[in-house]
């Protein structure tokens, strides 16, 4: 005899808002989401109808072809006062995004072309957190990078550091790698960037900071579970190891952003040298 | 550039700066056990700096190759076996006697190889009669001294922290004498538990619960540490340790400070420690003139069952003395003299070889003033429980009273759960992953300091010295898989009160 679930405290609930090409394996993360976390999901896929299709499937509320105009209406009656909720922006009209910002606390983009999310974001910062899945993507790769600052003789090389070299699969990523550098680093102003696409390549396959006889170089490993590390000194290698890359499936993404209950102004300040 | 300028807004928090951990004891069972295994886990989330180094001492005669073995059978089949592979790399270990100066030596030489101008955290994974001899090796090898900020170097100190006050004293002045107490990590397995820290943010990060947190809102306080298991492989050290020195003087004390500490003013090591000190310094005299040892409890396991299985007495076990007086479970009700806890019991428990393991807090709240349901419900009405789950499942619960569905007002107690393994999606750090990483940060919030550990030494020994003086022969006894024995519920009974069954 198996006893009945124990119903668990809950944390949030998350919209996902897309059109059905991008909203269609939405479920499935969903349903894993919730098997971890303990979140109320609510997947409405953008279409033509003014009285939807709706479907409780465990702890998922679906809403299929919801015309646009009443999006806002459906999410102001199924989001919960007293919860924080997230939006995961899967791609829409500009106006729509503007909308949807009003009624959740944060918007996470992960439309397949970031530029018009790009350009609205700053726009919406004000009334709601955002951030970017393809910015999540990121989140190991910044410590890491991060970790060769922690070392002194790394920060006393900073100033003389020119060039950053990024290989990457999505080179929307690579842009908001770069735009964060160029945030924080002084006088990155100077710094080189070389961007190279790799076809069917991971979202970032390796980057290289160097100069001043300085490298500190991260480089995903074949088997693409982990990150390889290494930082160079006037020629020689001061430490090197190997660190775990992110795990990618979408519901790893998404746990990471339901644990930043702040504004990031990591990926703002990013924004902003990318929209430069 | 002081500061690094990348680390703003990174969502994964801060690892250390470049660190080597030099572990005493480093054949042993707990760097095998939990160690190592922390080690591993914290690589799994980038929180190890790149420049890491483990050397383990200890004297087994094994080498680099040896311990980087031993490192993989702790670790078992992990799920990155390449970062694995690379973290096996940064393992080092020198065979030798602890009281060798030649030791010492060959760890400075090797210190200097890997470590450069990083921080060094010395780990005592050794017996505590080992302690000083280490200790002393360092301060003559010059081992101890800092230098600069990034230089650091800081030593952990396992429990027991002595056997008893004078013992403790010493350990104290002989840390004291080769290391600053900033360096002295005294390391309580159960405070980097999750359910521990969220403890003082249930308090203090909500307002509703501390104004009802005292005397006239709570009635008594339960903390039980309940395990399966018996004495196992640790006769040696428990036939002179017992319940007692095993729990109460370091963990059970920890988690009781912790409830009855007052806020507070700001989350840094040095408030948090001296709001616990404070707590603890209210706690009235485990033995009286008058009273005598009345409030404490000692029992230790017979024959019985456990999981379905017979299991030997504690005298039976292998390594006990057929009439040993060590004590396997104590029960103690304690009195704080504060204004916040003026009448409020707190009841501890431990022991061995009881029904299940688990670890909780129970705070039982003052039944309403007036029964109002008494004419229309037959059981009178049950007082509010907020339970803290510490182990195995994390959370808290509260119990509260809902009327039944239906036309008779009729009244069930129901539980609100909330549950850390299941809520935010995340799994929970194992203790000695949290403590590690704090001593590697510096950050001694969670650690014992010098005065706690011998403020409660002296609670507890003057308990020791009463059960030795009174030339018993014989202690309680309760069956294996049961929860103590008669007296220790005659204890609460006495009181009006009852352990909750569990």
């Amino acid at each position: 005899m198996s006893a009945a679930p124990t119903r668990r405290a809950v944390t949030a609930t998350i919209v996902t808002v897309g059109p059905p090409e991008r909203t269609a394996e939405a479920l499935a993360v969903m349903q894993a989401l919730a098997r971890h976390a303990s979140v109320r999901n609510i997947l409405i896929t953008l279409g033509d109808e003014s009285q939807p299709d709706i479907r409780t499937e465990g702890d998922v509320v679906t809403i299929d072809g919801l015309a646009p105009r009443y999006l806002n209406n459906a999410v102001a009656r199924l989001r919960l006062p007293s919860l924080p909720s997230l939006a995961w922006w899967r791609g829409g009209e500009r106006h729509e995004l503007e909308g949807l910002a009003q009624l959740v606390d944060r918007v996470t983009l992960d439309s397949a072309d970031p530029s018009t999310d790009w350009e609205v974001a700053p726009g919406i910062a004000t009334t709601a957190a955002v951030s970017d899945l393809r910015w999540t993507r990121l989140t190991r790769w910044r410590n890491l990078m991060a970790q060769f600052f922690d070392i002194p003789e790394t920060r006393v090389a900073c100033a003389a550091l020119t060039t950053l070299d990024i290989a990457a699969g999505d080179p929307h990523a690579a842009r908001l790698f770069a735009g964060w550098l160029a945030a924080c680093l002084p006088a990155a102003d100077r710094l080189d960037v070389k961007t190279t696409q790799v076809p069917g390549g991971a979202t970032i396959e390796s980057i290289a900071l160097a100069g001043g006889g300085s490298r500190l170089s991260l480089r995903l490993l074949p088997n693409r579970s982990c990150i390889e590390s290494t930082l160079e000194h006037a020629g020689g290698i001061v430490a090197s190891r190997v660190a775990p890359a992110a795990d990618e499936r979408l519901e790893a993404l998404l746990a990471e952003e339901l644990r930043i209950r702040s504004r990031d102004m990591a990926f703002e300040g990013a924004l902003r040298m990318v929209n430069r | 550039m002081d500061v690094n300028p990348l680390r703003d807004g990174l969502r994964i928090e801060p690892s250390p700066g470049p660190t080597t951990i030099v572990i005493f004891g480093a054949s042993g069972d707990l760097t095998q056990r939990k160690l190592l295994p922390a080690l591993y886990t914290l690589s799994t989330a980038q929180r190890l700096p790149p420049r890491f180094s483990v050397i383990g001492v200890a004297r087994t005669p094994m080498d680099d190759a040896g311990f980087r073995m031993q490192f993989r059978k702790a670790v078992g089949t992990p799920e990155n076996s390449d970062l694995a592979a690379s973290l096996e790399q940064h393992l080092y270990y020198i065979p030798g006697e602890l009281d060798d100066p030649a030791v010492y030596e060959r760890l400075r030489e090797q210190l200097a190889a890997v470590s450069g101008e990083g921080g060094v955290l010395f780990y005592l994974a050794i017996p505590p009669a080992a302690y000083g001899i280490v200790v002393k090796g360092l301060g003559a090898a010059g081992l101890t001294r800092q230098d600069g900020a990034s230089g650091w170097r800081r030593i952990i100190v396992e429990k027991p922290f002595g056997t008893d006050l004078a013992s403790a004293r010493a350990l104290n002045g002989l840390l004291h004498e080769h290391f600053e107490e900033s360096q002295v990590y005294r390391i309580d397995h159960y405070l980097g538990k999750e359910t521990v820290q969220n403890l003082m943010v249930f308090r203090f990060g909500n307002g509703m619960f501390e104004p009802i947190w005292n005397h006239r809102y709570i009635d008594h306080v339960q903390i039980t540490a309940a395990e399966t298991v018996g004495v196992e492989t640790r006769a040696a050290y428990y036939e002179t340790a017992g319940a007692l020195r095993d729990m109460v003087q370091n963990h059970l004390m920890q988690v009781l400070t912790l409830v009855a500490m007052e806020p507070p003013i700001a989350f840094t090591a040095d408030s948090v420690r001296d709001r616990k000190m404070d707590a603890l310094l209210a706690v009235q005299p485990l033995v009286d003139a008058k009273r005598g040892t009345s409030g404490v409890v000692r029992a230790q396991y017979g024959d019985g069952w456990v999981d379905g299985k017979t299991v030997p007495g504690y005298r039976s076990e292998p390594g006990v003395s057929n009439a040993s007086v060590a004590e396997t479970f104590v029960a103690l009700r304690v009195h704080l003299d504060s204004w916040r806890w003026a009448g409020v019991p707190f009841y501890l428990r431990t022991g061995k070889r009881l029904p299940k393991r688990t670890t909780e807090i129970a705070i039982q709240f003052k039944r309403p003033p007036l029964e109002i349901f008494k004419r229309v419900t037959p059981n009178s009405v049950a007082p509010n429980l907020l339970i803290v789950n510490i182990q195995p499942d994390e959370g808290i619960s509260l119990r509260f009273e809902a009327k039944l569905p239906g036309s008779r007002m009729q009244l069930a107690p129901v539980m609100m759960n909330f549950s850390y393994g299941s809520t935010f999606g995340v799994a929970v750090p194992e203790a000695y992953e949290t403590l590690l990483l704090d001593a590697m940060i510096g950050d001694s919030t969670l650690f014992a300091r010098h005065d706690f550990a011998e403020t409660s030494w002296a609670l507890v020994t003057p308990v020791h010295d009463a059960w030795a003086a009174s030339g018993e022969t014989t202690v309680p006894q309760y069956e294996a898989g049961e929860w103590g024995p008669a007296e220790a519920d005659a204890l609460m009974e006495k009181d009006g009160r009852r352990w909750r069954t569990l």
